[in-house]
């Protein structure tokens, strides 16, 4: 693992009952650097990113998040950790104020720094002045930036957004892009999208997966414009044989 | 990490209206049987052939408490997992640097503090006869002792459930079923007194918190509040444990 690889993934393998969700999945990220996953519906990228953030177990394979085994050693990897999941974990029936000090208090930032951290997160994500706001009288958008504030409270070295402008209206989404790429300077950044425009925009690197494997893992550079990605990505994930019920003799 | 999730818990149930409403409700109908138990000892005392004001009005106050219990638990505690798993808010408790034990043992807290916090309140109302008459004092205690073992194993049981199911409905259905085959174990036994028959009365919740209301504090059923408080807890936090390698 050198200096700058904040995540390392190998050989992760999530079965529920007999049903193979993914399939022998490693990669690295590195600080400073936004590596995203792309592939249709169902093809196992939630669960990725659950499994990435401690949310859920793999059956096989291990994740290190800056150093720190996820399941030897959980409390250090998830400290080094922010998630955002596809539908931010929210308390609707609290402020955002409220919301964003629990959220630094579960993350383990001294308590001398919490309300300043809050601050910084609300200041990052243009929440600034909203804090006495119920979450429930908030747009989607304005959710989806609260989810975004509670994953960088804590200033985590590793980032996961789990397709973080899904269901966003054209401008929150500009707004929600703009955001990531301000972040990609402090963190390493690893997020989902099926949205093709998106992942050319903002990725250092792409992983296209289908039906649980990794079908291609190239830098952004190997593709020349987003027409050429768009065509390797229908023909990665065209090729593959839907593999969602196979039954394994492994477990 | 256990007081965040305590504070957090009881800031939410404090601040929400259906909160105070649930205290109001309960204080007045409490308060409505203490009258009519009261009343009734005073129209005439010879009926209660000489036994004192307080084993007679104040204990069957407890034990009229201890129904409504029986009925408020579980749906103050039917929302404290199940609503994060409903929502998708369990992704940050799970995503974050905190333990199984210390979710539950938070939540939990904050649930029996809550409860007691209304005990506290309905004990206002007995305690008030202390200004007219002379009050058995240790009685008093042993209800008071009893009902907040019985809130504890009550609290401990809601959380399990609460952690089993998405929807609140059918954590609080769970609940109730469990509990009422907790506090009615005691009739399924016959009067023969075999072993099964004493397994059965000494599983009954009614069994021992009657030894409280009665003024005594036994050790037995100490234990066996004690035990159910701690079984349920157990099984929460493994249960919290397990999500990490179940599907969503």
């Amino acid at each position: 693992m050198s200096d700058t690889t904040m995540m390392q993934a190998e050989n992760i393998c999530r079965y529920y009952g007999k049903q193979r969700a993914l399939n022998n999945i490693s990669f690295i990220a590195s600080k400073g650097e936004v590596t995203g996953f792309l592939g249709p519906n169902g093809a196992g990228k939630s669960t990725l990113m659950q499994i990435v953030s401690g949310v859920l177990a793999a059956t096989t394979g291990t994740v290190s998040i800056s150093g720190f085994n996820i399941i030897k050693q959980p409390a250090s990897a998830r400290s080094a950790l922010g998630y955002l999941p596809d539908k931010p974990p929210l308390y609707i029936d609290c402020n955002i104020d409220t919301y964003l000090l629990y959220c630094a208090q579960l993350r383990n930032v001294p308590s001398d720094k919490q309300q300043s951290q809050v601050e910084i997160a609300k200041q990052v994500c243009g929440l600034e002045g909203e804090g006495k706001r119920l979450i429930q009288k908030l747009s989607k958008g304005y959710q989806q930036r609260i989810g975004l504030a509670q994953a960088i409270i804590h200033s985590p070295e590793v980032l996961i957004l789990d397709e973080p402008s899904s269901g966003l209206d054209p401008n929150q989404m500009v707004e929600m892009r703009k955001m990531i790429l301000e972040l990609r300077k402090d963190h390493c950044i690893i997020f989902s999208t099926h949205i093709l425009s998106e992942a050319f925009q903002l990725c250092d690197r792409i992983i296209i997966i289908n039906s649980g494997e990794k079908v291609l893992e190239q830098p952004i550079s190997f593709f020349n414009n987003q027409s050429a990605l768009e065509e390797i990505y229908v023909k990665e994930t065209k090729t593959m044989p839907l593999n969602n019920t196979e039954i394994t003799n492994d477990l | 990490m256990i007081s965040s999730v305590l504070k957090f818990e009881c800031g939410r149930m404090f601040s929400s209206s259906s909160s105070w409403l649930v205290i109001a409700a309960v204080q007045f109908l409490l308060t409505l049987i203490f009258y009519n138990l009261l009343s009734k000892y005073l129209t005439d005392p010879a009926l209660f052939e000489g036994r004192g004001i307080t084993d007679v009005v104040i204990a069957s106050y407890y034990r009229s408490a201890a129904l409504i219990f029986l009925l408020i638990a579980p749906l103050l505690t039917m929302r404290l997992i199940s609503e994060e798993i409903n929502s998708g808010s369990i992704k940050l408790l799970l995503s974050s640097p905190i333990s199984a034990h210390q979710i539950i043992l938070g939540k939990f807290f904050a649930a029996t503090f809550f409860l007691i916090f209304l005990l506290t309140l309905i004990t206002l109302v007995p305690l008030s006869l202390s200004i007219g008459t002379s009050l058995d004092y240790g009685h008093l205690l042993a209800c008071i002792i009893g009902s907040s073992l019985l809130l504890f194993s009550l609290c401990s049981a809601g959380l399990f459930f609460s952690s089993l199911f998405s929807h609140q409905s059918v954590s609080a259905i769970t609940s109730y079923t469990a509990i009422l085959l907790l506090w009615t174990a005691h009739t399924a036994a016959s009067s023969e007194g075999s072993n099964v028959d004493r397994l059965f009365q000494s599983l009954s919740m009614s069994n021992h918190f009657t030894n409280f209301t009665e003024g005594v504090i036994n050790s037995a059923s100490v234990s066996f509040f004690i035990i159910i408080t701690l079984l349920f807890l157990i099984l929460g936090i493994w249960k919290i444990k397990m999500m990490r390698t179940m599907e969503w």
